[in-house]
């Protein structure tokens, strides 16, 4: 009998669907601090705000519905706020075993948020700015 | 004297052969007795406008009271509000401490932090109930604060028509008021064209009656008791009255033609 694999994270709800975030990307969920707005920044760069005693450039999800709260990460050493994803779990979760990142909630899949495009996008926006500047 | 050929005047014309005569005293009797009813109830009528007056500056006081203390309740319903608004700010702040705790129980490993994420869920579903639990009483309290609103507004519009039934009731003692002057005058004016006042017209009218009362008797007795003993038995009583009312008809002639 083979034991089911478990991964520990974050799940969370961004437009219709579930998406899951690894605890070793995740630094912290708040509720959303006020975010200062960036002269020149596009979308999805929403502006920078103090998250932990950090400044964290602040992200909006597409298909964003829950604007309260802010999921923390860290890629490639740079934090990155996520807001709009509504956070449904933390904890431990299944992993699907058919596919690689993908976790089962209440039933449901949860593929792994693409934090790496997300962080691209950012990037992107962030040379946009700097030339444009 | 005077006052005694005066009511002898006026009885003669009740107790003469002339059916106008008559008719005349009577409707004067009528006259006065209406006059009488008309100024009682003038005087009733300003009463009640007076009464209702009062018991709407009463009712105004009620409503007053009542108005302040439902803005009262409607100030406390808007801090009330508040304080649950921050009691459910308070659970959702909870909740992503929870969420908190269970993200450092999954980084902890499955064994690890098996008993955080367990206290993690259990917080966050007592979390989830009292956020859910305060913005229902947010809800029921925001609806209690619209129906006290319409309350207040309500009463507000009972005060403007209690104001209304005050303006309404002046209006009503105002005319009873000159409803009693009018009659007052009327009364003046009756008493100067006829001569008469109510309490004579009243005992004139009975005088009258017991005139045609002592007519009828009499006929009642003709030809069954003797003349003479009729004559001998009423003369003392009758004998000044008729004496009397000559004297007052002699009197009464040249005022009749002046």
């Amino acid at each position: 009998m083979t034991e089911t694999q478990k991964r520990g994270g974050v799940v969370v709800k961004h437009g219709d669907a579930l998406e899951f975030l690894p605890a070793s990307l995740v630094v912290r969920i708040a509720t959303c601090p006020p975010i200062s707005r960036v002269p020149g920044a596009r979308k999805p760069l929403l502006g920078i705000t103090v998250a932990g005693g950090e400044i964290v450039p602040v992200v909006s999800m597409d298909g964003a519905r829950d604007t309260a709260t802010l999921v923390v990460c860290r890629y490639m050493g740079e934090p990155l706020g996520l807001l709009g994803c509504e956070v449904l779990a933390t904890g431990h979760f299944d992993a699907d075993p058919s596919a690689e990142g993908v976790v089962l909630f209440e039933g449901k899949t949860a593929r792994a948020l693409d934090l790496a495009a997300t962080f691209a996008t950012l990037q992107r926006a962030r040379w946009a700015l700097e030339w444009e500047g | 004297m005077a006052e005694k050929n005066r009511f002898f005047r006026l009885w003669r014309r009740g107790t003469s052969g002339s059916k106008g005569a008559a008719r005349s005293i009577t409707e004067e009797g009528a006259l006065w007795a209406s006059h009488a009813r008309a100024s009682e109830e003038a005087t009733k009528a300003a009463e009640a406008a007076e009464r209702a007056a009062s018991s709407t500056a009463k009712q105004r006081a009620t409503l007053d009271a009542g108005t302040d203390e439902a803005r009262a309740v409607s100030t406390r319903s808007e801090e009330l509000q508040r304080q649950v608004a921050r009691l459910a700010d308070a659970f959702e702040r909870l909740n992503v401490i929870a969420l908190n705790a269970g993200l450092e129980g999954a980084r902890l490993g499955e064994v690890g932090g098996k008993a955080l994420s367990l206290v993690s869920s259990e917080v966050r579903s007592h979390a989830d109930r009292g956020v859910e639990t305060a913005r229902e009483v947010g809800r029921t309290i925001a609806e209690s604060t619209r129906e006290l609103a319409t309350l207040t507004s309500r009463f507000d519009e009972a005060r403007g028509h209690g104001a209304d039934i005050t303006q309404h009731a002046s209006l009503a003692a105002a005319s009873a008021a000159e409803s009693s002057r009018a009659l007052a005058d009327l009364g003046e004016r009756l008493r100067t064209a006829t001569g008469s006042d109510p309490e004579t017209a009243q005992a004139i009218a009975q005088a009258t009656e017991h005139a045609r009362a002592l007519v009828v008797a009499l006929g009642a007795l003709s030809g069954r008791v003797p003349r003479a003993l009729l004559a001998s038995a009423l003369r003392p009583m009758l004998e000044p009255l008729v004496r009397s009312l000559i004297e007052d008809e002699g009197e009464d002639e040249p005022t009749k033609e002046s």
